[in-house]
Formats: structure tokens, C-alpha cells, sequence
């Protein structure tokens, strides 16, 4: 790219409105002005199309040239100075400074830019979207001067990093400026420098007047009154007379530059980020909704703000307190509902000389009334046990049935922190550490995170009840129902007593801790199954709590695919599971494997957990390698295969609250082998809807494993059988009814609560 | 009119309910609502913790904790001492951090009332990131706040060839996120 200009002045000396107001037009302060500015028009009236003047102007001075005092201010010069290089000009553009510049860039002669609006490095600001808003403003105010977005902003202190590329680009600038020093000396002017998110990059240095320039990049010359006029006089010997013509293109990531940062210099110092902090800190004081009061007045609010961090970064302690005191008077205003349009107009127009398009509100909010927020730790594509289904099953269940459903989750890789997906809105975030070692750290370092989004989404939506799945969402669950006086409804899956029939150590007791807190602040309980309901009121202490039993919930699939890693396995019975002791999964070890072996059939076991490598050791220590088959972890459609094409499915479970699994088995009409504990009880009912052992009897599982595939019409008999109850108890609109009975009752009993307090 | 909704809410009516009551639109009461909360919140809810350069080699970093949040925390984690708080800097080059995963780590001891913290000593072309936490009872670090990621400059201008063939990669196919640090504001 070649320069698109000859030489370059930086107009950027402090803009001290107050000092202006007070002085009378033909007063110094007010010549300083016209004479540094008036001379760039000069200037670019002077060069040619070929030749075109680029400026970098303070965006408040240019918009004060273009309200009513610059108006005045610039006819009063032209009078008083009628000899001045630029007055006859003026004069043609009707004592017009903007008209001036608009016909010299109609022209091609004049190639102006402004710097970002408060001039605060845009790398540093200590406030988030604080830097984007910079920007995004900064081009409003251009458009309301010259009807179109500036081509490029001049970035303060010339502080750039990776990402303001695509701020500038956002917001339609088609090149930028930086610090001539990011690039290695012999290749600077080589190349047409490109920024990843592809915005043209044109290297600078500061040049003086006096100086030599016959260099091959046009020099930036800060212009201020003292060298404005001897610009103006030399600038037709200034003209940069270098040919350079880049034409390779390079792409250029920089992490960090600014203004002499080779040379060991700061960007900022922390005196001056200490003393804008009360400015960032007043940014907090006002939202969408105040703004909107002024909206007739449009980004009032904002452009005093603007003002303020300008006049505090340059130190203008009087400018400082006169903006702040009217930035303040306007919010009062606004949030009285009573705002002061003709302040507000006065100084839009006398101070900083635009009429900004009124502010548009943004678009209302989604109404949610009456949602509910789950918390859970898992959801898909996050799927490590059965929560996760169950949680989305029964998301999804309530939103067709018209209920509005957030689910609040952990993050995921590859997973959005944000989604709606199918109706239900999903949020995701933390743990900050997700690796953490420690599992009870890791737990709460999530429920910081749930908290906070939660906080957020309670602020942005009208929530009737929470909803937590075990205790390992627990401490948010509770901390924003007592903050919002919310109801909370808890669905106990687990408990640390039944998973390890009793607490033995300290982790368990931690853990048992948590759930105990969690039962005693819900104000309902929902468990998948009888038994966990009786283990609830006899070791978790809850005797007193409504708790309501509501089955999982489980998905029919018609199609699915067989083929896959598996298919050359059959026959086979499938297992499927966490690699933990409870699931039993150690009872295969002790099978009739002889008499099973004459029948070819093949054990396929998968899942996850601390025990599958001494498992899969076991096996092979045990010489059981072609039989009995640990695959570990399987996706979603290699599931759904394994289910299809086995000839039953095996749970062997010495604990299983409820056993969703089993439940998905049925689905696929599957004959069931299941222990008789806890929930598999409840639906695997023997030899009508599967067939039931005695939890860790390999005996006793050897026996039903062979009557099944000694007797196919019974198998086929038990699944489908099993299929119709699943089907008839178990689909996720039925589970959604109960739930939602669940909710209305909870939210009546916090209601009468209330009532009573 | 918003105090009367407030002590509604308080004590558990349901829009419709108030709505009756007051017999105003439901609209309008809601909206009275969620402008009394944000109201509220914009002022309560300040949690962040920034991390900004003020040169090459130092960072500012300056935090907001709401004292809900921490209390919070304390409900979550017991603080070792309740009146410290930790300032960490990690290094992440290059890693995707995990919370164990840090190249390496500097631990700064500030007080609870403290606000910012100046960090020297930055090395060239390394990815930090901070957080402020406690130190709970059993000696290890909890963290509450995280900033967002930043990446010091070259060690010579001429260091921008190790990120070609990436930078280039990104130009051409932009749809993918990049594999450095952006600003802040562009997510």
C-alpha cells in the first residue's frame, strides 16, 4: 500500500473549553486554535490530489469548531484576520470550518482522521468494553460531523494490541497508524504491513519541520501554534519525496507497542490510572435504561463521561470538575425521571458541537416469566454420568410444554458460554481451575463461578424457582436463593452414604456435610426412586422435607446406526458405566466364563473411572482378554450401537439410586439383567420386564445371562415388555409434568411462607 | 409506585397478583421491576479484577470485590486469614490454562481493603494472566476473580517471524478464533 498522503501532522494539544468560554473571539487561546487548525487548511489548500495533507485532530476541538461558539469563534477570526493564510478560504466555505474540510477531503486534498475520543491508550482501559465504546463513539461523532466513518483513528500513544485491528475494522476504518519501532528497521518500508484481521498498517516516526526528509515513509509532525505557521510556509518543501511502492504484502501479529516502548519508556504511570479510576468508577452509575431518559438528548450521558476521562488523563482539574458536576446533573436528571433536555441540548451543541442521532434503545429483554434455573454440573456436549441426560432430557421436556428453562453449567471446551439450544438458554462458566487436584476445591471453585453468572441472570430475567442437581451445585443453589429469596428445589440423584454404603473417611464425610446442607435448605426434594427417598429420611436427616419421588426419564430413538468399531464383536452383552465400585462391574470377573465361552459371547464393558486400568489388569492377569472387553470411554452413537446390537444388557450395581442406563436399554428393547438394589428394582420387574440377581452373586448373574440366551422368545418377550413400561412411565413428557407440579407447589409453600413472615 | 412492587415482591406475589393489586399492566410492572433491580445491582454488583499494562514489563492491576462475594468465598473455601488476599500472575505461555498447568507463578500478599497492585518484571513475549484469591486453611490457593489474559511484546521487533505462518493462517481463514491474545473487548 502506498502512503495515501504526503506528510502528516498530529493537531492533538489539550482542548481547554472552560478557557474559551471565558475569552472573548478575538482572544488568544481562541487564535491558538484557529492558527494551528487554520493552518492545516491552508496547507491542504495548497497541495494537490496527488499530494494530499493527512491530519490526526482532538475530535472535542473539531467539534467544538463545528457548535455555535466555533461557529462564532471562526467568523470573528476570518474578520479580525482577514490576511491570515486561511481566512479568504473560510470566507468561500461561509465561516465554515467543517465546510472547509469537507471540501478539501471531497478535493483529495485533505486526508483527515481523528484521535480516539478521550485519548486514553485503547490497551489500557481498566474497565471491560470500556475501549470498544472508545471507538464505537469516536466514529458516531465523526458521522454526525461528516456523514461517514472516519478511514482511520489515530490511536493514543500509539498503543496498539492484537484485537484492536478488528475494533477499528468493526467500525469501517480501513488503515492505522502505528509506532514505527514494531517493525525491524530493514524491512519497515518494505512491505505493505497487514494486521491478522486484515486492516491495512502504515508505520510512523515523528519528523520535525527543520529536518531532512527525504526518507522513504512520510513523517508525523506534532503541530502546535509555535511551528504551525513555518508548516504552512515550508510545507511544499516538506512534502516526503521517497517513491517507495510496497507492494508485498506481509501479515503482522504484534503483541504489544507503543510510543517509545524500545526505548524503556511507560505507556501510563499508575498515578494516572489511580486518579481516572473515580471517573471509571461513575461509568457504573448509569445503565441502558437512564440513558434511555435522555435519549432525546443522545449519548449526552456518554460524551460527558467521554469529556471527563479526557480532562482528567490530561490533568485539567477545572475542566475535570465542571464535567463531572454536568455529567452528575443530567443523571440526577435522568434518574428522577425529570432530565434537563435544555441543558442537556446546550451542551451538546455549544460544547461539544454535535446533535448525536438519539440513542437506541436496546431491545427489550426476552420476557421469561416464571422461568426456572437449573443447576447442574453437567450437561451435554459435558457428559460424564447420567446427570447430564437427565438434566437435558428433562430441560427440554419443560420447554415444550411452554415452561422457560436456564440451564446454568459448567464450562466446556469447545462448548459456547452461551446457547440456546432447542428453547432452553445455556450458560456456561468455570471452574477458573479446572484441573484443580483437589475435587472438593474444584467443586467450589464452580460454585463461585455458578454464583456469580447466576446473580447475572437473576438481574436480566424474571426467575420464579431454582432448581439443583445434587449437592455438587449445591452452595450456588443456596447462596442465590437466599439472596433473592428464591424457592429451591433440589433433585438428589446420589448420595455419598448409599455410593459407598456408609461415610468412612473424610472426603465422604465432607461431601455428606454438603448434601446435608443442601436437603435442609431446599424447600422440596426430588429422588428418582423409593429407596433413595428412605435412605434420604433415615441418614440425611429429613424426616421433615417434602420429598417427592419422580422417576429419570429416558429418550426413544427409532433410527439408529449398528455399525461401528463394535460390530465385529457379536454376540456380545453390554455394560455400560463409571469405573467406580458401586457399579459392580468387578462381579464379570467371577462369572461362569467357561460355560459362557462355548456360547461365543463376548462381554463389552464402557465407561470411564478411577478403576478401569485395574480392571482392565485384572482381565488380563485373569487371561480373559478375548472375553471380557473394558473399552472405556464411547460417544453418543457408538452407545446408542452398542445398546442396538447387543443381545442384553447387564447391570450389575451393588448401589444404584435410580439407573438410568437400564432405562435406555428398554428403550431399545433389550432384555435387562439388573441387581436387585435401590432404583432398578423399581422398574426391572423379574421375568416380566427383565430379570434380577442378587447384587454381586456372579452365580446368580451367570445363570440369568444363559437363560437368556438359551431362551430367545423370552428375551424378545422381557424386551419388549420392558419397552412398553419405559415408554408408558418414563418418557420425558410425563417426568416434566410431575416436575412441574413439583415447582408450582414449592413456589406456593415459599409464597405462604411469606406470607406468614 | 416501585416501593409498593418491592414489598410485594418481598413477600411473594406473583406478577399477576401484583398486578392486580396495583391494577396496573403487567408490562409496566415488570418493567418498574427490572429497572428498580438493575438500579440496585449496577451499584451492588462489581466484581472484576483488570490487568493492564503500563509498560513492557509492568503490569497495574486494579480488582472490585463485592463484599457478597466474598463472603461467598468464605462459604466456599475457609480463608487462612480473612483480613490477606492473594494476588497470583501466572505465566500460560502457550498452554491452555487449567489452573495447575502455569509455567510459573508469583504469589503477592495484599490486604483486603487494597484495590490495585503494581506488577514488575514482566519477561518478554509470555502470556500472564492473574487472579485474586485466599489462601484457605489447609495452605492453598482459592481463587474468586480472573483477569483476562495478556501477552508482553517481542523481545525484538523482528520476533513477529515466529508468528507468521499463524498470523498468516488467521488472515486467510479468519472464522476460527486466533491462537494468540486479542483486547479484551473483542470477545
Amino acid at each position: 500500500m502506498e502512503y495515501p498522503f504526503s506528510i502528516m501532522v498530529l493537531a492533538d494539544s489539550p482542548f481547554r473549553p472552560l478557557v474559551l468560554a471565558g475569552s472573548s473571539m478575538s482572544s488568544k487561546e481562541i487564535t491558538k486554535i484557529m492558527d494551528v487548525y487554520g493552518y492545516i487548511i491552508a496547507s491542504a489548500k495548497k497541495s494537490t490530489a496527488e499530494k494530499p495533507i493527512a491530519a490526526a485532530v482532538n475530535l472535542f476541538t473539531l467539534g467544538w469548531l463545528n457548535g455555535v461558539r466555533g461557529k462564532m469563534a471562526v467568523q470573528s477570526f476570518v474578520e479580525n484576520q482577514p490576511n491570515h493564510a486561511a481566512a479568504a478560504f473560510l470566507n468561500e466555505c461561509s465561516g465554515s470550518f467543517i465546510d472547509a474540510c469537507r471540501s478539501l477531503i471531497t478535493e483529495k486534498k485533505l486526508l483527515l482522521i481523528p484521535v480516539a475520543l478521550s485519548q486514553f491508550p485503547l490497551t489500557s482501559y481498566p474497565v471491560k468494553n470500556a475501549a470498544a465504546e472508545d471507538i464505537k463513539r469516536t466514529v458516531k461523532i465523526w458521522k454526525d460531523i461528516f456523514g461517514e466513518a472516519p478511514p482511520s483513528i489515530w490511536l493514543p500513544r500509539g498503543a496498539y494490541m492484537p484485537g484492536i485491528d478488528e475494533l477499528l475494522q468493526r467500525e469501517g476504518c480501513r488503515f492505522v497508524f502505528l509506532p514505527g519501532e514494531a517493525f525491524p528497521a530493514n524491512e519497515r518500508d518494505t512491505f505493505h504491513w497487514i494486521s491478522p484481521h486484515g486492516l491495512s498498517i502504515l508505520p510512523y516516526e515523528y519528523g520535525q519541520i527543520e529536518t531532512d526528509h527525504n526518507r522513504s515513509t512520510p513523517p508525523v509532525i506534532r503541530l502546535m501554534e509555535e511551528n504551525a505557521y513555518s508548516f504552512y510556509e515550508q510545507v511544499d518543501f516538506l512534502h516526503f519525496h521517497g517513491s517507495i511502492s510496497q507492494n508485498d504484502e506481509r501479515i503482522i501479529h504484534i503483541p504489544l507497542i507503543y510510543e517509545r516502548m524500545n526505548e524503556g519508556r511507560a505507556l501510563l504511570t499508575a498515578e494516572e490510572l489511580n486518579r481516572c479510576e473515580t471517573i471509571f468508577q461513575l461509568k457504573h452509575e448509569w445503565d441502558d435504561r437512564t440513558a434511555f431518559q435522555m435519549c432525546e438528548a443522545g449519548g449526552v450521558l456518554d460524551l460527558e463521561w467521554a469529556f471527563c476521562l479526557y480532562a482528567c488523563l490530561h490533568n485539567l482539574e477545572e475542566e475535570l470538575e465542571s464535567a463531572v458536576d454536568s455529567l452528575r446533573y443530567l443523571l440526577d436528571g435522568a434518574l428522577k425521571k425529570f432530565p434537563d433536555f435544555d441543558y442537556a441540548h446546550q451542551r451538546m451543541r455549544l460544547h461539544y458541537g454535535v446533535e448525536l442521532i438519539p440513542t437506541l434503545l436496546h431491545e427489550e429483554l426476552d420476557e421469561m416469566d416464571g422461568a426456572v434455573v437449573m443447576l447442574t454440573w453437567e450437561y451435554p456436549p459435558n457428559i460424564i454420568g447420567g446427570m447430564a441426560r437427565h438434566v437435558h432430557g428433562l430441560a427440554e421436556a419443560l420447554v415444550e410444554s411452554g415452561r422457560e428453562v436456564i440451564v446454568l453449567t459448567s464450562a466446556c471446551r469447545g462448548a459456547p458460554e452461551y446457547e440456546c439450544v432447542n428453547g432452553v438458554h445455556i450458560y456456561r462458566s468455570g471452574p477458573l481451575h479446572e484441573s484443580e487436584y483437589d475435587f472438593m476445591r474444584r467443586v467450589a471453585d464452580l460454585n463461585m463461578c455458578l454464583f456469580q453468572k447466576g446473580e447475572e441472570l437473576i438481574r436480566n430475567y424474571d426467575i420464579s424457582v431454582i432448581h439443583t442437581h445434587d449437592w455438587l451445585t449445591g452452595d450456588a443453589a443456596v447462596l442465590l436463593a437466599e439472596n433473592h429469596q428464591l424457592p429451591i428445589v433440589s433433585t438428589i440423584h446420589a448420595t455419598e452414604y448409599g455410593r459407598n454404603n456408609g461415610i468412612h473417611n473424610e472426603l465422604q464425610s465432607s461431601i455428606a456435610a454438603k448434601e446435608k446442607k443442601l436437603i435442609s435448605a431446599s424447600n422440596t426434594v426430588i429422588v428418582c426412586s423409593q429407596p433413595m427417598k428412605e435412605e434420604l429420611r433415615v441418614f440425611y436427616e429429613a424426616r421433615d422435607k417434602d420429598i417427592y419421588v419422580i422417576p429419570n426419564g429416558v429418550e426413544f430413538e427409532e433410527h439408529v446406526t449398528t455399525e461401528g468399531r463394535f460390530h465385529q464383536m457379536r454376540p456380545f452383552i453390554f455394560s455400560i458405566g463409571r469405573m467406580v465400585y458401586e457399579k459392580g462391574f468387578q462381579t464379570f470377573f467371577d462369572i461362569d466364563i467357561k460355560n459362557l465361552k462355548k456360547r461365543n459371547i463376548q462381554f463389552i464393558i464402557a465407561g470411564k473411572g478411577p478403576l478401569l486400568e485395574e480392571w482392565r489388569r485384572e482381565v488380563k492377569k485373569r487371561g480373559y482378554e478375548d472375553i471380557i472387553h473394558f473399552v472405556g470411554y464411547v460417544s453418543d452413537d457408538e452407545r446408542k450401537a452398542l445398546f442396538q446390537t447387543c443381545e442384553a444388557a447387564v447391570f450389575p450395581s451393588l448401589y444404584e439410586p435410580f439407573g438410568i442406563v437400564a432405562l435406555e436399554a428398554m428403550a431399545f428393547r433389550k432384555p435387562v439383567i439388573a441387581s436387585a438394589t435401590g432404583g432398578l428394582k423399581s422398574f426391572v420387574l423379574h421375568a416380566q420386564t427383565g430379570l434380577l440377581f442378587e447384587p454381586g452373586n456372579p452365580g446368580d448373574l451367570s445363570t440369568k445371562i444363559r437363560t437368556i440366551l438359551d431362551r430367545p422368545e423370552l428375551a424378545k418377550q422381557l424386551g419388549a415388555n420392558g419397552h412398553e413400561m419405559a415408554k408408558e412411565l418414563y418418557s420425558w413428557k410425563h417426568i416434566s409434568e410431575q416436575t412441574e407440579k413439583v415447582y408450582d407447589q414449592t413456589v406456593f409453600i415459599k409464597k405462604m411462607e411469606g406470607v406468614r413472615t | 409506585m416501585i416501593e409498593e412492587i418491592v414489598q410485594l415482591k418481598k413477600r411473594n406475589f406473583s406478577w399477576d397478583q401484583i398486578s392486580d393489586q396495583l391494577d396496573l399492566p403487567l408490562d409496566n410492572i415488570k418493567s418498574k421491576w427490572r429497572k428498580y433491580t438493575r438500579q440496585q445491582d449496577g451499584i451492588r454488583w462489581q466484581n472484576d479484577l483488570n490487568a493492564v499494562f503500563l509498560s513492557a514489563d509492568r503490569l497495574y492491576c486494579r480488582w472490585r470485590i463485592h463484599p457478597s462475594i466474598l463472603e461467598a468465598a468464605v462459604r466456599c473455601e475457609k480463608p487462612l486469614n480473612p483480613a490477606i488476599m492473594d494476588l497470583r500472575i501466572f505465566d500460560i505461555t502457550d498452554i491452555y490454562y487449567n489452573g495447575v498447568n502455569a509455567h510459573s507463578v508469583t504469589c503477592i500478599k495484599v490486604s483486603k481493603d487494597d484495590q490495585f497492585w503494581t506488577i514488575k518484571g514482566l519477561k518478554c513475549n509470555r502470556s500472564y494472566i492473574c487472579e485474586l484469591g485466599f489462601l484457605t486453611e489447609d495452605y492453598l490457593f482459592f481463587p474468586i476473580v480472573q483477569s483476562h489474559p495478556i501477552h508482553t511484546p517481542y523481545q525484538s521487533s523482528g520476533d513477529y517471524i515466529h508468528r507468521l505462518r499463524e498470523a498468516k493462517q488467521f488472515y486467510h481463514n479468519p472464522f476460527r478464533p486466533p491462537c494468540w491474545i486479542e483486547h479484551p473487548d473483542c470477545h
